[in-house]
């Protein structure tokens, strides 16, 4: 990280293991890596785009950064304090300043509670307003987040899964919060109600002076949002750059695969895909080496052995693969052949509006 | 500056409020049984409240206790003796409406008092056992991963055998040891605000602290143990300690049937936990407190509500049981057991003794049984209709 100032959310070989137990005693035989040395910064007023397949450790890492989970090992900062030791007021600053929207709308709204009752919760918490006041700020949340004030009193099974997630953004706004974990907030909606919320999450970014921290599995949707992207497989982050850069020139093999397997909108088109072979590796037992060298169709015998170090190949554009070398700025041969399959002309968006 | 997009979706109305009461409602009366324990419910509600107006206070209406040595084992709907029986003595109409016992008492009037035991007793005693369900059941769903140190169980040890030898005369040991689980309890409230204070790296005294088993083990195998002994000999053998009166057999019951309702509640706390508007409370810095009791202990509710109908019908039973078998409420006062119980001597000669009671307990148990079950169903929100 070269621009250590003016850093929002700094997260340094953050670590989250899950042990797995066996036995009337409880003995830990093993642990699977869910978090495996995760490190990256996001900026004020800046969307890190978080990319990768189910169970690669995504939704584990933002849990841990809210503190909604203990960490293993490695560091998290909010404005240069370390999250991991908060306690107290400061603990309750943090909260107010982060907050979350979850994937599942369903799930993430108390089904005993009003929406009102829902969003005017952590206003009441951090005695930011209470009686009309808050009444007031929580009917100009809803009509900031496109339902009506007069949803006050209604139940969350009155609503649909969009609007229940424009209620879930409501809520997060509610304490005017510095970054906002999206944790998939779009994957459980159909593809127009994405769209929607997507503007939305864009709007509320420019009015509130947000970052996010977006989680999706659909390179299409976090093209659409994100300043810079980061791809996560098994815990690690394989290749972090900037928005434009990474779709460009992707170095990480198995970027190039995600990509490749990326559906162009324009109907007829199609791309040559880079099939990857194989499952993904049990997390239990994750293979020697680097953790893709199972599936990468370009591995070598180094990959096998020796666990790959994220090297910086230009100004934030981070890569663990061996293959890449940092003097080098151009991709290595068999990257470029694998680039090639991707006919993709540059900054064209995979989300169009409507 | 909003552009049609983000607006669209909602310019449509939602449908009329539908309040959870009356969805409840709606899938509960199309369940004829359940209406029907209901409406016996309702009804034995009102019998026990009168019985208790009825056969209480100097002169009550009816006299459970009255003996009218001349008019034994008399059938249901007979006319009062008026030349053996002084006026004010006689039963209300004239007439003993469910018959006389073998003391020339009248069944209706025991029948009146004892409704209202079986009542008192099945509410306080499922009272009881809920909130001590809950309450454990709770601790071991949202606390449970929490480990217990090594130095609370010395403490508690300490503390738990100065209590048992004070309640077995003992003072002077009882008192030492009561001062040593303070002097330990001090020593760990330091060690822990030396460890909030403080950063990381080893403190004195660590080697005492190291991790044993979890809330969550203790509580429920707490839970094993008591459900190990058959309830009804642990009641028996507790009732068989206490001097026998109504309210040691209402709590003695309450003590012994809390165990379903802490496997539920933990249960329910365990999967509730899970779930993101926990997570998103958490999120927004709710404390625990408003996090179980605003957003978990709502949710965990219904399904503590239906065992607790259901409870209350064992409840009753149980009473009777123990009545049945003279380890109940002492003979004086009436309850649908006792009346059983003295019934049975006489069963060719006066059977309506032994039918009266039996009926009345198995429809009052079979309804709160039926009704339990009708809003169990009512409760799951599968039968709604979306």
């Amino acid at each position: 990280m070269n621009s250590t100032d003016n850093i929002l959310l700094e997260v340094r070989n953050l670590r989250k293991y899950f042990p797995v137990t066996s036995g009337i005693f409880s003995r830990v035989i093993s642990s699977v890596k869910a978090v495996d040395n995760v490190s990256f910064h996001i900026k004020p007023g800046e969307t890190l785009g978080l990319v990768g397949e189910s169970g690669c450790g995504k939704t584990t890492l933002s849990r841990v950064i809210l503190r909604l989970a203990e960490p293993s090992g490695g560091e998290v900062y909010f404005e240069g304090e370390d999250v991991f030791r908060l306690r107290g007021d400061r603990l309750r600053r943090f909260r107010k300043n982060v907050q979350i929207v979850f994937q599942d709308p369903y799930s993430s709204l108390n089904p005993r509670l009003s929406i009102g009752s829902i969003i005017a919760e952590g206003i009441g918490a951090h005695g930011i307003a209470r009686g009309g006041k808050k009444r007031e700020i929580v009917e100009g949340l809803l009509e900031r987040v496109g339902l009506s004030a007069g949803y006050y009193n209604r139940y969350p099974h009155e609503f649909s899964g969009g609007q229940r997630q424009r209620i879930a953004i409501a809520r997060a706004l509610s304490l005017n919060p510095k970054l906002i974990v999206c944790d998939e907030p779009v994957s459980a909606l159909d593809v127009s109600i994405q769209a929607q919320i997507l503007n939305l999450l864009g709007e509320l970014k420019r009015d509130f002076n947000l970052s996010y921290l977006f989680i999706s599995h659909d390179l299409a949707v976090v093209e659409h949002v994100s300043d810079r992207i980061a791809t996560m497989y098994m815990g690690e982050i394989t290749e972090i750059a900037g928005a434009g850069e990474f779709y460009s020139r992707p170095l990480h093999p198995y970027t190039i695969a995600l990509l490749s397997a990326n559906l162009l909108p324009e109907p007829g088109r199609k791309r040559r895909p880079v099939i990857l072979r194989g499952d993904v590796p049990s997390p239990l037992d994750p293979p020697p080496g680097c953790r893709f060298h199972t599936r990468c169709p370009v591995a070598e015998d180094v990959c096998r052995v020796k666990r790959p170090e994220p090297v910086e190949v230009s100004g934030g554009h981070m890569v663990r693969c061996h293959l890449v070398d940092r003097k080098d700025p151009a991709p290595p041969g068999f990257l470029a052949d694998l680039t090639l399959m991707l006919h993709k002309p540059a900054g064209e968006s995979g989300v169009k509006p409507l | 500056m909003r552009n049609n997009l983000s607006t669209g979706e909602t310019s449509r109305d939602l449908p009329e409020e539908v309040s959870r009461f009356a969805e409840a409602w709606r899938v509960f009366k199309k369940n004829t049984p359940a209406v029907w324990g209901l409406v016996i419910f309702i009804a034995f509600f009102i019998v026990a409240v009168a019985g208790w107006f009825l056969t209480t206070g100097e002169t009550p209406v009816l006299d459970p206790a009255k003996v009218r040595l001349s008019e034994k084992l008399l059938r249901p709907l007979s006319p009062v003796n008026t030349d053996m029986v002084e006026p004010g003595d006689r039963p209300v109409f004239g007439i003993y409406l469910l018959g006389t016992d073998d003391l020339g008492r009248d069944v209706f009037a025991r029948m009146m008092q004892g409704a209202w035991v079986s009542l008192t007793v099945g509410f306080v005693a499922v009272g009881i056992s809920v909130v001590i369900g809950i309450i454990l059941g709770g601790v071991a769903g949202y606390y449970g991963r929490a480990r217990i140190k090594f130095m609370h169980v010395l403490c508690f040890i300490a503390f738990f055998a100065s209590m048992i030898l004070l309640a077995s005369g003992r003072k002077e040991p009882a008192l030492d040891l009561f001062v040593t689980s303070l002097l330990l309890a001090t020593v760990s409230a330091v060690y822990h605000y030396l460890a909030a204070r403080g950063g990381a790296g080893p403190r004195p005294l660590d080697f005492l602290f190291f991790d044993t088993f979890s809330v969550d083990t203790l509580i429920m195998r707490f839970v094993d143990i008591m459900l190990c002994f058959p309830s009804f000999f642990l009641i028996l053998t507790i009732v068989a300690l206490l001097p026998p009166n109504i309210y040691n057999i209402m709590i003695v019951i309450g003590l012994t049937s809390w165990m379903g309702t802490t496997r539920f509640v933990r249960a329910e706390f365990l999967s509730l936990r899970e779930q993101d508007f926990v997570s998103a409370a958490k999120a927004l810095g709710l404390s625990d407190i408003s996090i179980i009791f605003r957003h978990m202990m709502p949710n965990a509710i219904a399904p503590v509500l239906v065992s607790a109908t259901i409870g209350i019908a064992t409840a009753i039973l149980t009473e009777a049981g123990l009545s049945f078998l003279g380890f109940g409420v002492p003979p004086p006062h009436a309850t649908w057991g006792n009346i059983l119980a003295g019934g049975e001597r006489f069963i060719f000669d006066a059977p309506w003794l032994m039918y009266i009671p039996g009926f009345s307990i198995l429809t009052v148990v079979l309804s709160f049984n039926l009704f339990g079950e009708g809003l169990r169903d009512a409760m799951n929100p599968k039968l709604r209709k979306r």
